[in-house]
This record gives C-alpha cells, sequence and structure tokens, in this order.
C-alpha cells in the first residue's frame, strides 16, 4: 500500500478567538492520507483553546491509523514549550517533555487529562474535577470526616466549587454522550484573571449522539448547528436511563444550558464545536473542515466566580422557573434527626 | 430507618447521574418498598451537581409520588447541596403536576 503523506503547516498566532476557524481551514487532509506531518517551525502563539482542538483533531486522526509526526518542535520556543508542557506531543506519542510544574511563569495551569470511557469512570470523573480545581484554585481544606460535618455557615468556596462543579459536567457530558475519548486541559491567568477550561472528544458529536439515543429530538434536527443549539436549551438531553424494573428515567439536561449561562453572567466566554458547526458567544458558524466529535471551551474571570453559589440559583430560576423549593413540605424533610413528624 | 451516609457512596464531590439512579433503584426504592423510611447523610459531601440532583430526587418523585418526601430526611448537607436536592425535589413534584401520576 502506498504511504501517501500531507504536510501542514501552521503559521503565526492561534487565539481563542478565530483560531479554530483557522485551524479548521488547515486541517483538511483528504480520505488517502496515511501520514500527516505537522511543521510547527512558524508557530508563534496557540490558546489552550484552539491547542486543545488540534490535540482533538490529531487524536482522531491517529484512531484511524493515520501516522502523526512533527517538525520544528527541536528550538522548543514560547508555544512548542507550552505545548510540551501541556503534555500535547506525550499524548500523541512524542516523547519529549518540559517537566516545569504546574505553578510556574506566572501562571497555573493543568495539562491535558485523557478521560477515561471505561467501567472505572465514574472515579475518573471525580477525581479529575478535584484535581483540577485544587491546580487552578488551590488547595482546599482537607475534609476529617470523623469529627466535623458541614453545616449551613461554614466557608465556602465559589471559584473552587465552580471548577469542580463545571469540569464534573463536562466530563459527565463526555462520558456519557460522546462514545468516545476525550482530552481537558485548563488554564488560570492571574494578570487578567480568567480561567480557561477546554475539553474535546473523538466521539460521535452531538448530532450522532440524538441520532443514537433514539432522541425524540433527532427528527427534527437538520444539521450540526440545530443539534448544537438544541443541546445548550434547557431539560434537553438524548440521554434517558433504562431500568427495567421501572421504566425510564430522566436525565436534567441541563449541564451545558447552566454552564453556558455562568460563562455568560461571568465576563466570560463560551465556545463551542461539533461536526461543522462552530458556536461562540450566541453567534453560530459553519467550519471548513467539519470535526468528528466535540470540543468546548469555557473561559470566565475568577472574582466573579467567587459568588458561584448565588449565580447558580440564579441560572436554575432562569431556566427551570420559579419553582417552589422552599415549600414547608421540603422544610420538613432537612434538619433535625429527630423530627417529631419523622 | 435506613441511612445512607453519601460521602462513602459518591465522594467529596459528584455529578454522576448514573450512580444516582442506580442507587435509586438498587437501594433507596427497594427500601422504601419495605416500609423503611430513609435517611441521607451529606456529612463530608462538598457539592454535587444539578444533574445528581434531579437524578436521584426529581425521579425518586416520579417513581413514587410526591407523598415520598415525607418518608426521607436529609442530615448534614451545606447550602450548595442542600440547594440541589431542592431543586431536583421541585423539579420532580413539578413532572408529576404535568403528567398527574408517578410512573
Amino acid at each position: 500500500m502506498d504511504i501517501l503523506t500531507k504536510k501542514i503547516v501552521l503559521l503565526g498566532r492561534y487565539g481563542n478567538n478565530d483560531g479554530i476557524t483557522k485551524l479548521s481551514r488547515k486541517l483538511l487532509i483528504g480520505d488517502d492520507a496515511s501520514d500527516v506531518e505537522i511543521d510547527l517551525s512558524y508557530l508563534r502563539w496557540i490558546e489552550l483553546g484552539p491547542m486543545t482542538y488540534l490535540l482533538g483533531t490529531l487524536k482522531g486522526w491517529q484512531e484511524k491509523g493515520i501516522q502523526i509526526s512533527f517538525t520544528g518542535i527541536k528550538n522548543m520556543n514560547g508555544p512548542i514549550s507550552y505545548m510540551s508542557r501541556m503534555k500535547f506531543f506525550s499524548l500523541l506519542g512524542c516523547q519529549f517533555e518540559d517537566n516545569r510544574n504546574c505553578n510556574i511563569a506566572n501562571s497555573k495551569f493543568v495539562d491535558y487529562r485523557e478521560i477515561e470511557n471505561t467501567e472505572r469512570r465514574d472515579s475518573n470523573a471525580d477525581a479529575l474535577a478535584e484535581s483540577i480545581a485544587t491546580c487552578i484554585a488551590g488547595e482546599q481544606c482537607e475534609l476529617d470526616i470523623e469529627d466535623f460535618t458541614f453545616s449551613d455557615y461554614l466557608p465556602e468556596d465559589g471559584f473552587y466549587d465552580s471548577i469542580v462543579y463545571s469540569v464534573t459536567e463536562l466530563v459527565k457530558n463526555v462520558q456519557q454522550h460522546s462514545r468516545g475519548t476525550g482530552y481537558i486541559g485548563a488554564q488560570y491567568y492571574p494578570t487578567s484573571d480568567v480561567t480557561q477550561i477546554a475539553i474535546i472528544d473523538t466521539g460521535i458529536g452531538i448530532r450522532g449522539s440524538f441520532i443514537h439515543s433514539d432522541s425524540p429530538y433527532a427528527a427534527k434536527i437538520t444539521d450540526d448547528i440545530s443539534a448544537l443549539k438544541k443541546a445548550l436549551e434547557p431539560e434537553v438531553s438524548s440521554k434517558f436511563y433504562k431500568n427495567s424494573m421501572t421504566g425510564d428515567s430522566e436525565n436534567a439536561g441541563v449541564g451545558l444550558t447552566f454552564l453556558k449561562e455562568l460563562v455568560s453572567q461571568t465576563e466570560g466566554r463560551f465556545q463551542a464545536v461539533s461536526g461543522g458547526a462552530m458556536l461562540y458567544d450566541g453567534n453560530s458558524s459553519q467550519l471548513t473542515v467539519p470535526y468528528q466529535g466535540t470540543y468546548i471551551c469555557l473561559s470566565f474571570k475568577r472574582k466573579a466566580l467567587n459568588r458561584f453559589h448565588f449565580l447558580l440559583e440564579d441560572v436554575k430560576v432562569k431556566y427551570l422557573g420559579e419553582l417552589d423549593t422552599n415549600s414547608d413540605e421540603i422544610e420538613d424533610i432537612f434538619g433535625d434527626y429527630e423530627h417529631e413528624n419523622f | 430507618m435506613k441511612t445512607f451516609n453519601m460521602r462513602s457512596l459518591i465522594g467529596c464531590n459528584s455529578g454522576n447521574s448514573e450512580f444516582a439512579v442506580k442507587f435509586l433503584y438498587s437501594d433507596v426504592i427497594p427500601a422504601l418498598d419495605k416500609g423503611e423510611n430513609i435517611e441521607f447523610d451529606f456529612a463530608g459531601v462538598r457539592l454535587i451537581t444539578c444533574s445528581f440532583g434531579n437524578a436521584l430526587f426529581a425521579n425518586l418523585l416520579r417513581a413514587k409520588g410526591a407523598d415520598v418526601i415525607k418518608r426521607i430526611r436529609i442530615t448534614n448537607s451545606n447550602r450548595l447541596v442542600s440547594s440541589e436536592i431542592r431543586w431536583g425535589i421541585a423539579l420532580g413534584e413539578k413532572h408529576l403536576r404535568e403528567t398527574g401520576s408517578a410512573a
């Protein structure tokens, strides 16, 4: 069989604003390519979002048997060093790393972690969320559960909780819907007070997930853009839990909706790609080359996330309605263990 | 009365709605069906997501009806966890009002 090598040269700067669009134009290889050489000699800067998108694309090619190689990486200039520290190259089988820790260079970052889609995935999701939040937001107090219990009045850390909440929702989304392998990384920029979390999977995409799960929404979804927009509506999910004893249970279908709104309320930005569709700050566009799986990048201000608990309440009211969460019946289930009516 | 130590079941943080549904049908509902009341002890749990709260509590109401909340007790939950539980129950009640009955 002939080896057909395709060479891709990445030039200049790839920021979150236009980096995905620029990459999409570059990452066109055709069906017959068996080897791809990525030339990074002229890469000047790449932000977390586009780097994650590039990683997902290359991992997807590898899953199809395409060999990936790099040139222009020996000088370890700025973007190459950053990509190396993020473990971009090692995840692609290229073993050279810059083993600095995650709190240097006046910023905090979390190198890419693989999202398991195996029977061990439950602990993987929780562990990922905690480790990413700890690296980005700092250590939290260890709980001594023998002597210590939470009350309504303990100090809260909205930033830490918001990272745990966001990563948990994003990772579970990949595990429940993608049918592929996921990768997640994060970065905190102290100067601008901005946190970014980027996640990508090599799966079937949002439209594919609606179709595969026999969702009632599938028939009404005509393209990737309508699928992406539908997935961001509240109480829409492609996932139902089958249970032989009692029938189906519903998934809330609010994870991505809440994250998008949280980002909006914290001077942040929400970017998503699935198939040929891209959504960025509410504006949709068509990519030159569709991406097979799903990519999401959240950016938000740390300062605004200190009010995470209040923001989350506002988001729930906005999307789930003014439900009575403080009725007498609900109040009765909280509190004194030996309540006389219990 | 049956007490579930949620920290030992889900850890400090959980958005694992798949586990919540499995736990609901394999442990919670069978205990209720035996006539036991249920205590969910959230000591040591820092955070659950809306997806988890809905998967456990909204689906509990969907399966057993609104009166089931008279047979459950929540202890040691912090504000964030309590909020997700409240919303899960309220969503379950909303579902029952819209459909008219438990599953």
